[in-house]
């Protein structure tokens, strides 16, 4: 058995993981083309680098503002930014120009979470089985006022310090979903991309998130005042 | 449960598909219309959608007000200094292995892709 090994540096782009192709190129050539390769390469980095910080690092503040509301402190947050953006920038060629980078970079956050910082403080998840069974035993029928229009406007009153909190307090497949639709204005398709969920999943964690936080909010409210006990509950 | 009078579209299936109607989560058009057209004509159903609007806006308000941050001097720093660093750049190689045996002779590629920084 005789075995004989090569080595050569960048060929183009194109190419990149494309095994067969490399395998049944003419051998004898592969050196020049592969310089040729590298200068062109080199110029195609440089292009994606400019890109990346043209079009994806506006995305900063709100990426970071993502991040808070994951991991709940700034210090975690921080890190969290820094490693998307590193994952982000090192795979951007895999990034197809013209599709929805600003999901791309949330996907890529919202994995990076999941993946390191998940894993040190494992929750307890309620089931997506919980979540169907809530929706079937929510009722469809009409409900009359009951006191909402003294609660949207005791809402108001509160301090932004009372929703940030409350929205912490929201398990978290409940506080992303709720996030993401809402604060992002993702649609319902896209925030299932970026949790990587089924859009029917987004549906139903974003609805029972969206009522969950209310009521912590109501709660809020009456605590300060702003709301009398019994109203809209 | 109902609001008596006859529609073609009954209130409970009105009743919810209302959040995904405020949320323009309804992509077929026909639906979109005939969800429309029953609310004209059903005083409660368009009251309660008319509430979980003013309700579903309220929370996006609040949530908008309370939660934008912004990135501090030194996140910013450093995201910038990572994606400048000129040093860090894309490495590939390609193993050839030829294996030869009585019977065949069988290529193999491998290719590595990395990314680092040269001076490592």
């Amino acid at each position: 058995m005789a075995v004989q090994s090569s080595v050569m540096t960048p060929p183009t782009e194109s190419e990149a993981g494309s095994g067969k192709q490399i395998a049944q190129r003419d051998r004898a050539n592969a050196p020049a083309t592969a310089s040729r390769s590298a200068e062109k390469s080199a110029a195609l980095r440089a292009e994606q680098n400019a890109r990346f910080e043209r079009d994806a690092l506006p995305y900063l503040d709100a990426l970071y503002g993502a991040a808070l509301r994951m991991t709940k402190n700034p210090e975690s947050a921080e890190d969290l930014v820094q490693e998307t953006f590193a994952k982000a920038f090192t795979s951007f060629h895999q990034f197809t120009e013209g599709t929805n980078l600003r999901a791309w970079l949330y996907r890529i956050l919202t994995t990076t979470f999941i993946n390191i910082y998940r894993k040190e403080q494992r929750q307890p998840l309620i089931s997506d089985g919980e979540i169907e069974e809530w929706q079937i035993a929510e009722a469809a029928t009409h409900t009359s006022d009951q006191g909402k229009s003294a609660e949207v406007e005791a809402l108001e009153q509160l301090p932004d310090s009372d929703i940030k909190i409350a929205l912490h307090e929201l398990p978290e497949e409940f506080r992303l979903a709720v996030y993401f639709a809402d604060v992002e204005g993702f649609s319902y398709k896209e925030v299932a991309e970026i949790l990587g969920i089924p859009p029917g999943t987004v549906m139903s964690r974003l609805h029972r998130g969206r009522k969950l936080l209310r009521e912590s909010l109501a709660d809020y409210a009456r605590e300060r005042g702003f709301l009398k006990r019994g109203e809209a509950q | 449960m109902s609001c008596g009078s006859h529609h073609n579209l009954p209130c409970t299936e009105v009743l919810h598909a209302i959040v995904l109607y405020i949320d323009h989560e309804i992509e077929d058009n026909a639906s979109v219309q005939a969800l429309e057209l029953h609310i004209q004509e059903c005083p409660p159903c368009a009251a309660q959608t008319a509430q979980e609007a003013l309700i579903n806006q309220q929370l996006k308000a609040l949530l908008n007000r309370s939660c934008r941050e912004e990135a501090s001097d030194q996140l910013r720093k450093n995201v910038s200094a990572m994606i400048r660093q000129p040093q860090f750049e894309w490495h590939q190689s390609i193993t050839y292995t030829e294996i030869t045996t009585d019977t065949f002779i069988h290529t193999r590629v491998e290719i590595h892709e990395r990314y680092e920084s040269e001076e490592d």
